[in-house]
């Protein structure tokens, strides 16, 4: 734990933090935060090892999204527990990351299902795989077909920009490869954006957000 | 944080391609947390992201790929072989007593850990046969040294004495033995659930969680109120750089790191 959580507990105050968090104050739950950070996601990038090929995430967005969500539901469990000790805090965070990190691995072959082009004959065989295919899913399957086809309705500067871009290529060595200021090549890839979300219509768009964060809400642990 | 700042500094698009710095990404996850509607704002950029990577050609191995590796590493092996061969043939040739009928050494490198309780795992065969490099592993490179726990002796174990955090073994041919002695305050119950794992050097060793050995350690109270860990572990290894790592093998929380140099 860092700083700050570890001086509660050594000055016997962590009733006194504990309080703090349940007040909501933004700074103690900022350092909770940054301590839950450092012990959790080195774990998590151990348990995550290399993804799958067909995997649509990479393997530190993979965990910095498991971390994320881990968090929210032990933001919601905080709420109800009673803690004695900063361990008991650490122990908890670990639990959920364990279950989220086990349900996003579960999660991985749907994204692939959801994310990558229509393949009609495979899709039928891992669908059936899959027992919990919802009708939530297929609705985000569609809607990524739509922002697909947006992407190719871009043109193909734009279009090829974004889709380096979002696979990790850096915006300097963009710009070097171009012969442009990473400036430039910022904004560039700033309109090309701006273009893909006018042409999906914003709302549509955070629809997808909203069946994502829908489908998590409803976990329990 | 707040919403101007999220806005002027792209904070979304940073955190879902994970671009942020530690204190911008703390601030982040807790301005998630007070306002959970952000999460929206989040999962769709992250659907525009993977909606891109799909795009592009999945990360498959081709099968000409694969057996290019098993191909590479057979070769590896033979090359290895007879360069190992040939310098065991060397060494005959400065022998002055009379030849031996040459021993073939085929049992798999032991493990003697007295008065501990180890456990051994399949061996890659890589690791041992071929001689690992020196190269440094960047992941294990950034943990060397006790881990971030530094927790008070109520809270989390503590260390008052921690094992060497570079250890060398001369001799390749002989048994290497390591030993991984420390202190800690804390909860016995706690430092019990201490364990070490070997791994190689090769990133791909670690990020697999896959180690050469591991094993437990025996613990002791000590006069002071500090319990003291001990494991002698001694193993054949290869030359090459090798890390240790101490976890709570309930956790997977990282306590120390260390590294092996094997000449």
């Amino acid at each position: 734990m860092n700083e700050g959580i570890q001086s509660a507990s050594q000055t016997s105050d962590f009733s006194l933090l504990i309080a703090r968090l349940r007040r909501r104050d933004e700074k103690a739950w900022t350092e909770l935060v940054g301590s839950l950070r450092q012990v959790t996601l080195p774990w998590l990038r151990k348990r995550i090892g290399r993804l799958p090929a067909y995997a649509v995430t990479t393997e530190q967005e993979f965990a910095m999204e498991i971390f994320s969500e881990s968090l929210s539901r032990f933001y919601t469990l905080f709420e109800k527990g009673r803690f004695e000790q900063a361990r008991e805090l650490q122990s908890l965070m670990f639990k959920i990351a364990e279950l989220t990190l086990k349900e996003g691995f579960a999660r991985l072959k749907k994204e692939a299902l959801i994310y990558r082009p229509d393949d009609p004959a495979g899709f039928q065989t891992v669908q059936q795989e899959l027992s919990d295919w919802t009708n939530d899913d297929e609705l985000a399957r569609q809607r990524a077909r739509d922002i697909r086809q947006k992407l190719l309705e871009l043109n193909e500067n734009d279009r090829d920009l974004l889709c380096r871009f979002y696979a990790g290529e850096k915006l300097a060595d963009l710009a070097r490869e171009m012969e442009v200021s990473e400036e430039n090549i910022r904004k560039r890839k700033q309109r090309a954006f701006d273009r893909l979300k006018q042409l999906i219509g914003m709302a549509q768009l955070f629809l997808i957000g909203n069946l994502w964060t829908a489908q998590l809400s409803t976990v329990t642990i | 944080m707040d919403r101007p700042t999220i806005d002027r500094d792209n904070i979304i698009e940073r955190f879902v391609l994970g671009q942020l710095t530690d204190a911008e990404l703390d601030a982040f996850l807790t301005y998630q947390l007070f306002h959970p509607e952000i999460k929206t704002e989040v999962e769709a950029l992250r659907a525009v992201a993977k909606t891109t990577r799909g795009l592009a050609p999945s990360r498959q191995v081709k099968w000409w790929q694969k057996r290019g590796i098993q191909i590479g590493l057979l070769l590896l092996t033979v090359v290895l072989g007879v360069a190992l061969w040939q310098l065991a043939g060397r060494g005959r040739q400065h022998d002055t007593s009379p030849a031996a009928p040459q021993q073939q050494n085929t049992e798999p490198p032991t493990l003697i850990t007295p008065g501990d309780t180890t456990e051994t795992h399949p061996p890659p065969p890589s690791s041992r046969q071929i001689a690992a490099d020196f190269r440094p592993n960047p992941h294990l490179e950034a943990l060397l040294g006790p881990g971030r726990f530094r927790g008070n002796a109520d809270e989390q174990p503590a260390w008052v004495k921690t094992p060497p955090a570079e250890q060398q073994c001369e001799s390749a041919a002989t048994m290497c033995r390591i030993n991984l002695r420390g202190q800690l305050r804390g909860d016995i119950e706690a430092i019990k659930q201490f364990r070490w794992l070997l791994f190689s050097n090769k990133p791909a060793d670690f990020t697999a969680l896959r180690p050469l050995q591991s094993g437990s350690f025996s613990t002791k109270n000590n006069p002071d109120q500090t319990i003291g860990i001990d494991a002698g572990i001694s193993l054949r290894l290869a030359p090459g750089l090798y890390y240790y790592l101490i976890e709570d093998a309930e956790s997977g929380a990282t306590y120390f790191t260390g590294k092996l140099t094997v000449r």
